[in-house]
């Protein structure tokens, strides 16, 4: 087969396709290296260069002192003349150089020889070592002989070299003495030249440093080979940065523990430099003459000192020649910025270092992706999703399941590890995550775990918030055993909230069916900040909506629920509640059994639990039969008031504390009371409690004397009515409470006239009963019309064909419309969950209604039912692109607003509900929670049962106009909906590595959990709890401010410095400050803002030094406060309320000041509770807040009593403590246990022994004089009491009837006799040996020490407090013989020493011993500080002391024998 | 409802640039017509429908320019398209389309029919696109190589055809085939003719390679999960006409037996053909029987069904039209019956108390009729094959045969009478 040379294929048209395709690859391979050289994070990291390199050089002129420019030159003189004095001092030497030269050639050659020989020295003395011990092994011979011989030659050797090294080691020291003492000027001038030195550095260090940083980022031309194509495919400059996080792994559903790779930094690039903020980056554009002008200067500085040869550390050729700018877009500085919590993020010393954390450890998205739109950036609202568009191409990415949080959600992520969600609430008040705490209080207050699970907890490991409800029966109901039991289980730890509505089991006292039907029609019709939700009248069951045959049903519904929780409470209130027969009924089938001994294990079991059962649910006694007070006791109900008499109502009810937790429009309107005088007008906004304006029309529901009497009994005791009402026992007579209720009764509420709900015809409820029966267990399709006839005969419904529970066993017999609406109410209840918030008969063991939400955060999509919501939020809203105003975010932008009759509705999340996206459906859901059944043919029972809440109840402002406050209502709206999608969003589920769940320390954690149970009892809406944390820039006018008030008390004992409220516990030295304190009730004007300190702060900024104490009044320009929302002080609103009601009631005692404070005022409402941890001793608020009694006579109310389990106290205790403890640590706390030293003899001793030296002999015996008459007396006293106790003895023998009695009895009678007779000798003798004794050995002090309390002269504290049997004339203070028991010793000590330093206002107790001045010696000597500390032990062992002869008998050397 | 560009310019000067490219090849073909054909006629009407493709380009650069994505395809006549497609309508179609083409094809074998076809759909393509859930489903950087695939298999089949009917004709008036003519020797170099072209072919396709992943970046799809399988779970696209049979036949068929049979049958081709011509030129009138199995085991059960598992298959493997919207929530009637069910409710039985041995024999003895029964019945009809081939070659095609129409029998079957398993034993994980 010879090949022939004829080709197949043209060979020239092939050597031409072949070199098209050899170029075709060629310019493939090239494209290839170019796309991989335009990567976008490479785009980026190439602008970055050049941002940074202006960004440094805006540094480097940032720090050139341009302004001290004269003292820079004249330290740069210094230096330069220090160096030529230098120069001229080696000139001036006395030796020429070669001297130098040959001296130091001699130096190290008699260095060399030194370690030489010194070799030779170490080494011939291990080899004389050796040869001894050769030498003494050997046997003796001529071997030991020779061997004893080296060793003798060594030691010769040995010393010779000794003698040689001295020798050597004097010459060097002689070579550096002559060397030294020639150069001793040149040395002294070198130090001058240091010196010099320093003081320039110091001057130009930050600028030196910045110089050299903006030379190193300058790119140099390796940087830039490096980084051309091609080549930056090998050793590029451009790099990808990546964080590994083998432990916060994402969870991507089944391959668990996939590490985090965060690439983010890779373009963010500028995150963790401080230096790089929004504001600076955004300002890089503009290179403004002077600037160019000052670092040319800048520069021109730099090289001139290169010049002269100044060791810079760094070329300042390197600095660019001109200052560059560079224009960013406002993404771009997105891009580039750090990140605005440096403090709290990223930073390497911040909570959350970026090495640790990672970036969508918390924002989520795609770590690993180095691309805008595959690392899933999410839009935080339209407008910005549409120039991302443009800009970046971006779009929405389906398939990464966890895309970047938007901005408004990161919050959110907060949930991962703060689990507590208190905990994100730091030193008291700075909210860190307010958006997901306003969430969190939203859901808590709204009662959303009523329906929906919030666990908190996976097989016993903490993943989320635990937010479940209470066991039922609560804790504080069962016994020891059985709490022990249900706290035991570690996977199932009992919940702790209790349901938000009220218990319906008394319903039927309360209020009339009609006015339930109404109610439940529409809960803001009746009340327009219920948090009730709406059930009615929604997307799936108003009339509009409702075809034909179904517009009656929900009528029909409304009816039936309200018949039966009526039917039930009447049978409740009788003792016949189904649950109770139903008990009773089953105790009696076990108890007969058991008397049959046919019982087996599991019904023995049963036994107890029904016993248990009935033990528990106690019988009601109806509010007709009896009224009781708070402690229990039946009172006879107070006649009703008339007109005028009524109005003394409205007092109570707004000085009583009321309002803290209720509001009522009647009292924002000024009034008066029965005898005219003015009542002022209190607008309160307290959401806690319902709003009472319309509960006239509600109580009793028509019928005037029942509503009374179950009003009264609900103020006197809300427990008899509901026991886990978080309504406390207020403490009023029922004198007091039959005005409050007379007053809340006699209050209009004619506004309020629905029409009554249309009652259904009998058909209507046959309907809908068919619904349910149709769907019944065990009820065949067949019967339900027969049953509809005539109901379920009788043996129809025994079992096995019908359970006996079942609720079909109310259809029973012949059937009537009242057993439809029964049947119907139930069913319809049990659909709606209505017991998830109250407490209704026969849903004891009902289980919650909704979708559990512990992982709903992370909830699959796909598996979220969306339907056609997306084409309701079409027609019926109207979509607005932005909700908040760009420019001002706290307004509503413009286009949000009704438009048609339309609300606004955010495109943000009508996009996200187009997209099927998670927090849109949660967006609509709990806008509009029914409309996923819009146009959906679905059965009535079958329907969406969510109902619609309202989170945030604006009201309208002063002078604003309908459609803004609409269009600012439905903001502040979308804000609480977001707040609680935000908390929503949080629930993942995702157990983190247990170190990176946040575990507080003791102190902390204790704050953690007792801010929930302030919470929990509104303890904030009386009291101030924590202070403010203002952030204040300190800017020339804020530090003239604080140096205006930087100055010392005359009571500011330094000895107290440990204590923060005279020490600031660290110094500010930086441009903000941050200031602890409250601001005062008014503001003085616009532009300042007023703060009481509740710590000291110090600033020392080099040209200003201060300190100002707590308790002053710092005021300070408004603009420089920052964060004003954030860092707002907890608790204290009615405090502020009732501060200018009390001022128009009574202007001469609570005269307010020109900030709106008042002293009088301010003690006359609910006490601070700010320091309250170190003022109490932990036991005694535990029994107090457990039964509070009265103690400060000057308040107008008293401190109700809560129904708190002992948990909740024990933790507001702690709280109290740990706060106060971590917070003042100078103080050295200690609970729950207290060491009160005053209780120890010993302690008197030393006190005593102390304070007798200091008298001296003279005054002792002086006293040691006037003692004697109370000797006598307690002597006296002593007898009295010895013959009384004879008598009685002596009677007792008398009765004796047995013997051995008796004999006991004359045994005591003999010893009686014995001690009056050993009295009797003393009296007799006027010895009093043991008294003076036991005076010098431990009560002298005491003695004295008490006086002071009790001086009459000198009024310190009679004059206010009660004292024993003093009681003075206008008694302030609480009385003092209780103070051992409640306060805390130090507390007292600093209290009396200056009691403004401790407190949130002006006390209106003074300041009674003063620093600078010593008096009343007469009665205590000693300074005034000893007299504080004395005085606060008297008061610490205040029983004790009280007994002691000297102050029972008061020897006074004057004054005080009141 | 999906996608950002609802109105974007970018989708319009996307189309008028496929519009431009079908310009161009009109252009190319008509050019051809005129100076190398030198047919006026022709090169006039692809001129004139290279005009048409004209104006649509300067429609969409219009519309692009002015910030618009330009006029689509009218909705009533994709929902009338939509109404129409369905599996068994696309199927039939394919049967349809593919026995006319082998009746029809000295038609449609001729350049200017397939040239027509071919703009036709161009045409098609161009307007379909305008649609945005036939768009966001041909654009998915996944399913670019279908249409590859579509008009690659296309044009082959086209080629072989049109050059079997030359042949065919050509042999009929006793002409040797066109294969021979071309070259006066059959054999050629290894250098150059083999070597360097497929040195240049190595070439091209290494820089088509580099183009491709450097345009269609590998698309991001969701992480792997056990917990989630994506919706619609697809495998990769050449494997999707085997995932269709999955919806007749239970994996350990559909997955291991029928492909076991296809790689088989495969190696058994040479073996099995008896038929010597054909050899070395294309022909269709010498190879009727081999050329018509083949191209309905290909093109209608391997790339038709790759095409129909591509883009008309999605959520819960439901049949999309091709303008309909995946909507995950729609539900079909699937509600499919075994064969004992059917057989013993005719008389009168439950089948669900039976068990399984006597409950399924009909379908045993169906399936085991169709295997054993139906060979020996075969030879009897098909004589001249059975005698040319031998008994086991003859069998081993039947034999193969059988397996390959046990698709479009099960189709059938489910399709007209909601046939599910013709033999069901769930018990021993055993259904046909």
């Amino acid at each position: 087969m010879a090949a022939t040379d004829k080709h197949y294929r043209s060979q020239k048209a092939l050597d031409v396709v072949f070199g098209v395709s050899c170029v075709l690859l060629l310019v493939t391979t090239f494209w290839m290296l170019y796309d991989d050289h335009v990567k976008p994070y490479k785009e980026v990291q190439r602008d970055f260069r050049d941002v940074e390199a202006a960004l440094y050089q805006r540094v480097l002129l940032d720090k050139y002192p341009a302004e001290k420019m004269d003292d820079v030159t004249a330290a740069r003189q210094a230096v330069a003349d220090a160096r030529k004095t230098l120069d001229e001092a080696k000139a001036k030497l006395s030796q020429p150089e070669a001297w130098f030269k040959q001296k130091g050639l001699e130096k190290a050659r008699l260095e060399a020889e030194y370690q030489d020989k010194k070799a030779n020295f170490d080494s011939f003395g291990s080899l004389l070592n050796i040869a001894i011990d050769d030498r003494d092994a050997a046997a003796p011979g001529p071997k030991k002989d020779s061997l004893a011989k080296e060793a003798e030659k060594r030691k010769t050797e040995i010393a010779a070299l000794d003698v040689e090294l001295q020798g050597l080691q004097k010459k060097i020291a002689e070579n550096e003495y002559a060397t030294a003492s020639v150069l001793a000027d040149q040395k002294k001038a070198e130090e001058d030249v240091g010196r010099a030195e320093d003081a320039f550095k110091k001057l130009t260090n930050e600028f030196d440093r910045a110089a050299k940083t903006a030379a190193q980022k300058r790119w140099k031309f390796g940087d830039w080979f490096r980084s051309l194509p091609i080549i930056d495919g090998f050793a590029s400059a451009y790099r990808i940065q990546q964080v590994t996080l083998n432990d916060l792994t994402i969870d991507y559903g089944g391959f668990k523990d996939v590490p985090r790779y965060d690439r983010c930094t890779t373009c963010h690039l500028g995150i963790d430099r401080p230096s790089f903020d929004a504001a600076s980056l955004a300002k890089l554009g503009d290179t403004p003459d002077e600037a160019k002008t000052k670092y040319k200067d800048a520069v021109a500085f730099l090289k001139d000192r290169a010049k002269n040869k100044e060791a810079l550390g760094f070329d300042p050729d390197d600095l660019p020649g001109d200052l560059r700018g560079a224009k960013l877009s406002s993404s771009q500085v997105k891009e580039y910025c750090a990140h605005p919590r440096l403090d709290l993020f990223v930073d390497a010393n911040s909570a959350h270092p970026v090495e640790k954390f990672g970036c969508t450890t918390c924002h989520a998205g795609q770590g690993s992706a180095t691309e805008f739109v595959l690392a899933t950036h999410t839009p935080n609202d339209a407008a910005q999703a549409r120039t991302w568009t443009k800009e970046k191409g971006w779009r929405s990415l389906h398939d990464w399941e966890f895309p970047m949080l938007p901005n408004r959600f990161v919050e959110s992520s907060c949930l991962k590890c703060h689990h507590q969600v208190t905990d994100l609430v730091r030193s008291g008040s700075k909210e860190e995550a307010p958006k997901l705490l306003k969430g969190y209080n939203l859901v808590r207050e709204n009662g959303c775990f009523g329906c929906h699970e919030i666990a908190g907890t996976k097989g016993g490991r903490s993943i989320g918030p635990d937010m479940r409800l209470e066991p039922s029966p609560a804790l504080e109901q069962l016994t020891p055993d059985e709490r022990a039991k249900v706290l035991s289980d570690p996977t199932n730890p009992p919940g702790t909230l209790r349901k938000v509505g009220p218990s319906l089991r008394r319903l039927a006292e309360k209020t009339s069916e009609e006015w339930t039907r109404k109610w439940i029609e529409s809960p803001r019709g009746f009340r327009p900040d219920t948090r009730m939700p709406h059930f009615y009248n929604l997307s799936t069951n108003s009339p509009d909506v409702l075809p034909e045959e179904q517009k009656n049903l929900p009528a029909a519904e409304m009816h039936a629920i309200a018949f039966y929780l009526f039917a039930e409470s009447r049978d409740y209130l009788k003792g016949a509640d189904k649950y109770r027969l139903a008990n009773e009924a089953r105790l009696k089938e076990l108890e007969d059994k058991q008397k049959n001994n046919t019982t087996s294990e599991k019904e023995r079991k049963e036994l107890i639990e029904v016993q248990r059962r009935l033990e528990l649910a106690v019988k009601p006694t109806p509010l007709s039969q009896r009224v009781v007070d708070g402690d229990g006791k039946p009172v006879t109900l107070p006649a009703a008031a008339n007109d005028k008499a009524v109005l003394a109502g409205r007092r109570l009810f707004t000085e009583k504390g009321c309002l803290a937790c209720h509001s009522h429009r009647a009292t924002e309107k000024a009034g008066t009371d029965g005898d005219g005088k003015e009542i002022a007008a209190v607008v309160g906004e307290a959401h806690f409690g319902p709003n009472l304006s319309r509960i006239a029309a509600k109580i009793g529901g028509g019928n005037k004397d029942a509503g009374r009497r179950w009003l009264v009994q609900w103020i006197l005791n809300p427990n008899v009515h509901f026991p886990r009402t978080r309504m406390p026992i207020t403490h009023l007579t029922p004198e007091e409470a039959g005005l409050v209720a007379d007053w809340l009764l006699s209050q209009d509420a004619k506004d309020w006239n629905p029409d009554d709900v249309p009652a259904p015809t009998v058909d209507t409820l046959k309907d809908l009963a068919r619904v349910y029966l149709k769907k019944a267990p065990g009820v065949s399709p067949l019967e339900v019309d027969g049953v509809l006839e005539k109901g379920f005969a009788d043996e129809r419904t025994r079992a096995p064909l019908m359970a006996p529970d079942a609720d079909e066993q109310a259809l029973k017999g012949d059937l009537t419309p009242e057993k439809l609406k029964y049947y119907i109410g139930k069913k319809s209840i049990s659909r709606l969950g209505c017991f998830g918030c109250h407490e209704i008969p026969g849903f004891e063991f009902a289980k919650p209604v909704g979708t559990p939400l512990n992982d709903w955060g992370k909830k699959d999509p796909a598996r979220l039912a969306f339907e056609d919501a997306a084409a309701f939020v079409k027609d019926t809203y109207h979509v607005a692109e932005l909700r908040d105003d760009p420019k001002d975010p706290t307004k509503p932008a413009k286009e949000w607003e009704a438009k048609e009759g339309k609300r606004p509705y955010e495109k943000f999340f009508a996009d996200s509900l187009g997209h099927h996206q998670r927090d849109g459906f949660l967006h609509q859901k709990l806008m509009e929670p029914r409309s996923y059944d819009y146009h959906r043919e679905v059965k009535w029972d079958d329907r969406l049962r969510m109902p619609q809440f309202r989170f945030v109840h604006a009201k309208a402002r002063a002078g604003e106009s309908e459609e803004d406050f609409k269009a600012r209502e439905e903001k502040e709206e979308a804000e609480g909906r977001e707040a609680v999608m935000t908390f929503v969003l949080g629930l993942v589920a995702e157990p983190v590595a247990a170190k990176y769940v946040n575990n507080p320390a003791p102190d902390r954690a204790a704050e953690i959990k007792g801010r929930q149970v302030l919470d929990k009892f509104n303890c904030a809406g009386c009291h101030q709890v924590r202070a403010g944390l203002y952030d204040v820039k300190l800017t020339a006018d804020a530090l003239e401010a604080i140096q205006k008030r930087s100055k010392k008390d005359p009571a500011d004992f330094d000895i107290l410095r440990a204590h923060n409220s005279w020490g600031a516990t660290t110094t500010q030295t930086g441009e903000k400050a941050t200031l602890h304190g409250f601001p005062t009730a008014k503001q003085a004007g616009e532009e300042t803002y007023s703060l009481a300190l509740t710590e000291a702060l110090r600033v020392d900024r080099g040209d200003t030094q201060a300190e100002v104490r707590a308790g002053n009044i710092v005021t300070v320009p408004r603009e420089a406060v920052e964060n004003l929302d954030v860092t707002r002080p907890y608790g204290g609103t009615f405090a502020e309320l009732l501060l200018p009601y009390l001022a128009r009631k009574n202007a001469t005692i609570y005269n307010l000041d020109a900030l709106g404070e008042s002293d009088q005022g301010r003690a006359a409402g609910p006490p601070p509770l700010v320091r309250e941890g170190e003022r109490v001793q932990p036991d005694w608020l535990f029994r107090f807040l457990k039964e509070p009694h009265k103690i400060r006579p000057l308040t107008v109310l008293r401190m109700p009593r809560f129904n708190l389990s002992d948990e909740d106290a024990q933790a507001l205790v702690n709280y109290f403590a740990g706060a106060d403890r971590s917070s003042n640590p100078g103080i050295g706390l200690t609970y729950p246990y207290l060491n009160v030293p005053q209780r120890e003899e010993a302690y008197w001793r030393e006190r005593t022994k102390q304070y007798v030296d200091r008298l001296g002999k003279d005054k002792v015996e002086a006293r040691l004089k006037a003692m004697r008459p109370a000797w006598e007396r307690t002597l006296k006293d002593q007898l009295a009491e010895a013959e009384r106790q004879l008598e009685s003895a002596k009677s007792r023998v008398a009765s004796a009837k047995e013997d051995a009695v008796r004999q006991t009895a004359m045994t005591l009678e003999a010893e009686t006799k014995k001690t009056v007779d050993a009295l009797k000798a003393r009296v007799d003798k006027g010895d009093y040996e043991a008294y003076r004794h036991s005076y010098l050995e431990s009560e002298a002090y005491a003695t004295d020490a008490f006086r002071l309390l009790t001086d009459a002269s000198s009024q310190k504290c009679l004059k206010c407090h009660r004292v024993g049997n003093n009681i003075p004339d206008q008694e302030q203070g609480p009385p003092l013989e209780s103070v051992f028991e409640r306060r805390r010793p130090d507390w007292v000590q600093r209290w009396v020493a200056l009691p403004q330093r401790l407190l949130t206002y002006r006390s209106v107790m003074p300041q009674n011993f003063s620093n600078d001045k010593t008096e009343l010696q007469n009665l205590f000597e000693g300074d005034s500080f000893e007299q504080i500390s004395a005085l606060r032990d008297v008061l610490m062992n205040y029983p004790k002391v009280s007994e002691l002869p000297g102050v029972r008998y008061g020897a006074a050397p004057a004054g005080g024998n009141k | 409802m999906h996608g950002p560009e609802h109105d974007s310019p970018a989708l319009a000067y996307g189309l008028a640039s496929f519009y431009v490219v079908c310009v161009l090849l009109n252009l190319g073909f008509a050019a051809y017509y005129w100076f190398s054909a030198k047919d006026k006629g022709q090169a006039t009407l692809w001129g004139a429908v290279g005009g048409l493709f004209l104006v649509h380009v300067l429609i969409y650069l219009v519309a692009g320019l002015g910030g618009h994505s330009g006029p689509a395809a009218p909705q009533a006549l994709l929902d009338r398209i939509n109404s129409l497609a369905g599996p068994i309508t696309y199927t039939a179609v394919s049967v349809i389309g593919f026995v006319a083409l082998l009746v029809g094809r000295g038609f449609f074998t001729r350049p200017a029919v397939a040239w027509a076809m071919f703009n036709l759909s161009l045409f098609f393509v161009g307007w379909a696109l305008t649609e945005p859930n036939f768009r966001g489903n041909m654009t998915t950087p996944d399913n670019v190589p279908i249409p590859l695939l579509i008009y690659s298999v296309g044009f082959t089949t086209w080629l072989a055809l049109r050059r079997g009917v030359l042949n065919d004709a050509r042999i009929a008036k006793g002409e040797a085939p066109l294969e021979k003519s071309d070259g006066e020797d059959d054999k050629v170099l290894v250098w150059p003719d083999l070597v360097y072209t497929e040195l240049i072919a190595m070439i091209v396709c290494t820089a088509l390679l580099i183009v491709w992943a450097i345009v269609l970046k590998a698309p991001l799809e969701p992480p792997a999960t056990t917990a989630k399988a994506p919706n619609p779970s697809k495998a990769p696209w050449y494997f999707l006409g085997l995932q269709e049979m999955l919806v007749y036949y239970d994996p350990w068929m559909a997955g291991v037996v029928l492909p076991t049979m296809i790689v088989i049958g495969l190696i058994a081709l040479p073996y099995i053909d008896f038929n010597p011509k054909g050899n070395g030129y294309f022909t269709f009138a010498e190879r009727k029987f081999a050329v018509t199995t083949f191209l309905f085991g290909f093109v209608v059960l391997w790339v038709t069904l790759i095409v129909l598992g591509t883009i008309l298959r999605g959520p819960n493997w439901n049949f999309f039209a091709p303008f309909e919207f995946w909507d995950t929530h729609k539900v079909l009637n699937l509600n499919n019956v075994n064969l004992s069910t059917i057989f013993w409710n005719w008389f009168g039985r439950d089948a669900k108390v039976m068990p399984w041995y006597t409950r399924e024999i009909p379908g045993i003895l169906v399936v085991l009729g169709y295997l054993f029964a139906l060979p020996p019945l075969m030879a009897k009809l098909m004589r001249g094959f059975f005698i040319k081939m031998g008994f086991i070659r003859f069998f081993l095609l039947v034999n193969l045969l059988q397996f390959m129409a046990a698709l479009p029998i099960k189709m059938i079957l489910r399709w007209t009478i909601n046939l599910k398993y013709i033999v069901y034993i769930p018990e021993y994980f055993f259904n046909i």
